[in-house]
């Protein structure tokens, strides 16, 4: 069942010098609640430039240009960029079928997500990380690194739950959080009832979603022979097969057809989706796979 | 289509409880080993592809079932033995007599006669029933039961496969009387006693005969037995032989020879042949000849300067039978018998051993008896040199190193005892099966006085008068001594009076050349002498050589001790050529005799269409596909085999999940 044999640091002194050196990349501008290093689309006091406006009675006399004044004699206001702070959330599914695997998925996903949350505290982001079971248990914001114990702490403290729905969970974590952000989704999507009620749940949020879409090498390559009986290690469920290269080969293309499915599911409704090997480490997964595929820079 | 049944009741029983078996094994189902997986999400997607159509998928579910199903029933079927035609099948009993004999070998059927008298015999066994017994017999002329009555196939297969060709000729009668041994079982020795009973129950059986007909109409009752006659080869097929091959010598001329050759056409159309003639390894003379259909010629070869040889008559002729194509013929050395005859003179004696035939094998040369004690007489008796000595009213002073015969004297030998002399004698019996009495009649022989022999250990009695032995022949050391009891002619002093009216019988010059032959073991005409094959080669041989190796054609010397017989039987004869009979360990050549077929019965193979058994025709049995029983059992294992292979693809394919 749960592999715990790579019970190794969950985010190793190297992994972490290197991660300082990213930040999170969202696609859309999200306003903040406090003043950040992201550029907000509110126009604030920075030192950036953004527009002119005229103006009107009532602003800010500090922001008239003028210069401006001098030379056309009319009033006019400057806009500055507003730099804000980021809502990062991390949705670790914690759903027993996450606990298979060397190293596990869930490991894996709790290791990326704490990568990636230690990348969004270094700059200055809101981070949460929430793990998805039948009652969903999330971090506290987390900002700073200086935060970077309390959320190992948290995120190691956590093990695989009982069955849960992911939709389910998906939908207390909306109506939780209702402002907008970053959602990195970290699941095997392997939920019988489909994924695609819970993702449709984090776009409706108007969120930038990425859904890392963990797999097991077992699951991508099964070694298996001989005459055997499936269990679920959730429902139970069984599935009598003889194994066969045939059988093998239809296997594989059926998961290809599902991984498919769901990217394709994804980019039709502006999320990224991401696949990822749970036996790929988190170095590699963060600092090589994610950052070629955008989600770091 | 027809069937056999070749299983038991309980056989079938257990037969039949094997495919109930085989879908109970299915039933129970293969126990899977559980692992536990992530999510059978996707594998349930998987297998619902192979799910789509379900019907479909339940027969291939159960495809291995059925194909295991199917196997089991054409394995069932071939126990079965389905066939097509030859319905009637053998009787309870049957008795294959199979053809073996020389004319079985030609070649009008391919491969061989026999072959197919082989073939046709096992196809026969073949549509036997389960229950059927068989006995396998072969014959030429004589009859060899290869195996018994029995229900083992095996046992009959092997049989009828052991039969190998041979050269001899043919003749029923003795397969009959072996065949007939239980379906006719005799009655006790007392014929005529009418409450005398059977003593066995007669059992009827069927008589098969594979053969050509290439045989006399053996003179027998079937009785019980019913023949059923199939004919090998066919009706016109071409065949040349040599039926007769004879050499003499020129007595007039020394050195020259003829040999003739009597050659028969027995095909239907006329044929050109060419006989050649080699001696001793080497052709001397060859001739060319045209044979009409059904007719004979003769061939004669002059040989000059031959005085001794092996000769071959070979006819290079494409026929269906070579067997008898080749001839052999043993010409013999001239060696005359060197005879001493010791007499004071004895006319009719003298002209008995001067007969042309006498004159032919022996050199009798005449001796004074006063001469009997000189050295040269003696060393000549010591020498071995001198092949018989007739001592006529004398004895020497010590048996001479030779065959010996006297005349109104007794030998120096203490074994050899005789009485007075008494008379007159009447001859009683004459021991005509003894060689040196073959055609003498002397029972009208007068004898005036004569004495009783008592004969050495291992004598032979030859003549007995009222008085006791009158003639009679022992063994001395190899050699053979005879003594007559009675002088021919008595000696006075008025010149002699005969003693017996013999000499002036017809009987007597026979008993004197029988004499030479036997003791002088000499032989009288140039050729040498040619038997059948199988039959009894019966030699005279000096009896001084105790073991004798005679060299069949086929090389493996055959030794033999005859033990002091005066004659030897050689029955090692079935090969044809030359056997050469010498002393052991010895290459002077004793006697050459030759083993050729000469048999028109055997050469004429023009397949009978029907056989004469007894005062019964029996017809030929239709051509042979219309009783070959065509089996399907060895297709039945064939499917079986190749359903087991597909059966065995598929469930390494595990197509069915």
């Amino acid at each position: 069942m749960a592999k715990t044999s790579t019970e190794s640091e969950l985010l190793p002194p190297q992994l972490l010098a290197r991660l300082e050196r990213l930040e999170l990349v969202s696609r859309k501008i999200f306003r903040g609640r406090l003043k950040g290093e992201r550029r907000s689309r509110r126009k604030g006091q920075s030192v950036e430039f953004a527009d002119f406006r005229n103006y009107v009675p009532g602003d800010d006399l500090r922001f008239v240009d003028w210069n401006l004044y001098a030379r056309l004699d009319k009033l006019f206001l400057k806009l500055f960029l507003e730099e804000e702070d980021l809502h990062v959330f991390f949705l670790v599914d914690a759903s027993p079928s996450m606990n298979f695997g060397d190293p596990t998925k869930f490991f894996a996903a709790k290791q990326v997500a704490a990568a990636l949350a230690f990348v969004g505290m270094c700059r200055g982001d809101r981070v949460r990380i929430e793990f998805l079971g039948t009652e969903n248990q999330s971090s506290p914001v987390l900002r700073g690194r200086s935060q970077l114990w309390r959320m190992s702490d948290f995120v190691q403290s956590i093990e695989p739950e009982q069955v849960c729905n992911l939709t389910d969970a998906v939908k207390r974590f909306c109506l939780r959080n209702t402002g907008r952000g970053i959602v990195v989704l970290l699941s095997d999507l392997m939920d019988k009832s489909g994924y695609e009620p819970a993702l449709r749940l984090l776009v409706g949020q108007q969120m930038d979603v990425f859904v890392l879409h963990m797999l097991s090498p077992e699951e991508m390559d099964p070694d298996l022979k001989g005459d055997l009986k499936l269990v679920d290690c959730e429902d139970e469920d069984e599935a009598e097969i003889s194994v066969s290269s045939a059988l093998l080969k239809k296997y594989k293309a059926t998961l290809a057809a599902y991984v498919d499915q769901a990217r394709r599911f994804c980019s039709q409704r502006g999320m990224t989706y991401l696949l990822a090997r749970s036996d790929q480490g988190a170095d590699v997964l963060v600092g090589q796979y994610l950052l070629e595929r955008g989600l770091v820079r | 289509m027809s069937w056999i049944n070749m299983l038991s009741w309980w056989q079938w029983l257990i037969m039949a409880a094997v495919p109930p078996l085989i879908v109970m094994l299915y039933f129970l189902k293969l126990r899977r080993m559980p692992v536990t997986v992530p999510s059978t999400y996707l594998w349930q997607r998987t297998i619902e592809d192979l799910h789509v159509n379900s019907i479909w998928q339940r027969l291939r579910k159960n495809l291995l079932l059925l194909l295991q199903l199917l196997v089991v029933l054409a394995l069932i079927l071939a126990c079965l033995r389905p066939g097509f035609r030859g319905e009637e099948k053998l009787g309870n009993r049957a008795i294959f007599m199979i053809d073996n004999s020389c004319s079985m070998q030609a070649t009008d059927v391919e491969p061989t006669r026999l072959a197919a008298a082989k073939k046709k015999a096992l196809e026969m066994l073949d549509s036997m029933s389960g229950s059927d017994v068989a006995m396998v017999i072969a014959f030429s002329d004589r009859a060899d039961v290869k195996q018994g009555f029995t229900g083992d196939r095996r046992q009959l297969r092997a049989a009828i496969e052991s039969i190998q060709a041979t050269n001899h000729t043919t003749d029923l009668n003795e397969a009959l009387r072996a065949a007939s041994g239980l379906a006719n079982p005799g009655r006790t020795s007392q014929i005529d006693n009418m409450a005398d009973v059977q003593v066995a129950e007669a059992v009827p059986a069927t008589l098969y005969i594979i053969s050509d007909g290439g045989f006399a109409a053996p003179q027998m009752d079937l009785g019980n037995l019913t023949a059923e006659y199939f004919s090998i080869g066919t009706e016109a097929p071409s065949n040349v032989a040599v039926l007769g091959f004879t050499v003499d010598r020129n007595v007039e001329k020394t050195g020259k020879v003829e040999a003739f050759a009597r050659l028969y056409n027995f095909g239907t159309e006329s044929i050109t042949v060419s006989a050649s003639l080699s001696m001793n390894g080497e052709l001397i003379d060859s001739s060319e000849l045209t044979l009409e259909p059904e007719s004979g010629d003769g061939v004669t070869f002059p040989i000059e300067n031959a005085t001794e040889g092996q000769l071959k008559l070979e006819l290079e002729a494409d026929d269906d039978f070579k067997t008898d194509n080749v001839a052999y013929a043993g010409l013999d050395p001239p060696r005359q018998l060197e005879v001493v005859l010791v007499t004071e003179g004895n006319t009719a004696l003298e002209t008995a051993l001067k007969t042309g035939q006498a004159k032919a094998i022996a050199t009798v040369r005449t001796i004074d008896p006063a001469s009997l004690a000189t050295p040269e007489t003696l060393q000549l008796a010591e020498s071995g040199d001198v092949d018989l000595f007739i001592y006529d009213q004398c004895a020497p002073p010590k048996m001479p190193e030779s065959n010996t015969l006297f005349i109104g004297s007794t030998p120096p030998d203490e074994r050899w005892k005789t009485s007075e002399p008494q008379g007159p004698l009447f001859v009683i019996t004459t021991n005509r099966s003894h060689p040196m009495l073959q055609y003498v009649d002397m029972g009208t022989v007068r004898i005036v006085e004569g004495t009783s022999i008592t004969l050495p250990e291992g004598g032979t009695e030859l003549v007995r008068t009222d008085a006791g032995i009158l003639v009679g022949v022992a063994p001395r050391e190899g050699y053979q001594d005879a003594m007559l009891g009675m002088a021919l002619s008595k000696r006075g002093e008025n010149g002699s009076t005969p003693n017996t009216d013999w000499p002036i019988k017809r009987s007597f010059p026979v008993f004197f050349l029988n004499a030479l032959e036997y003791l002088g073991g000499a032989v009288s005409s140039a050729g040498s002498k040619t038997i059948k094959p199988g039959q009894p080669a019966v030699l005279n041989l000096a009896t001084r050589f105790d073991e004798v190796e005679i060299s069949p054609p086929t090389g493996k010397k055959v030794e033999i001790d005859r033990s002091g017989e005066p004659q030897l039987i050689f029955t090692q004869t079935d090969e044809l050529g030359f056997y050469e009979a010498r002393p052991a360990k010895s290459d002077r050549l004793l006697q050459l005799f030759t083993v050729n077929l000469f048999s028109e019965q055997e050469s004429n193979i023009k397949s009978a269409p029907e056989v004469q058994i007894g005062s019964q025709a029996v017809a030929a049995q239709a051509p042979q596909s219309e009783i070959v029983r065509v089996e399907y059992w060895r297709w039945l294992l064939g499917l079986a085999l190749v359903i087991l292979s597909v059966e065995w693809y598929l469930y390494n394919r595990r197509v069915a999940i």
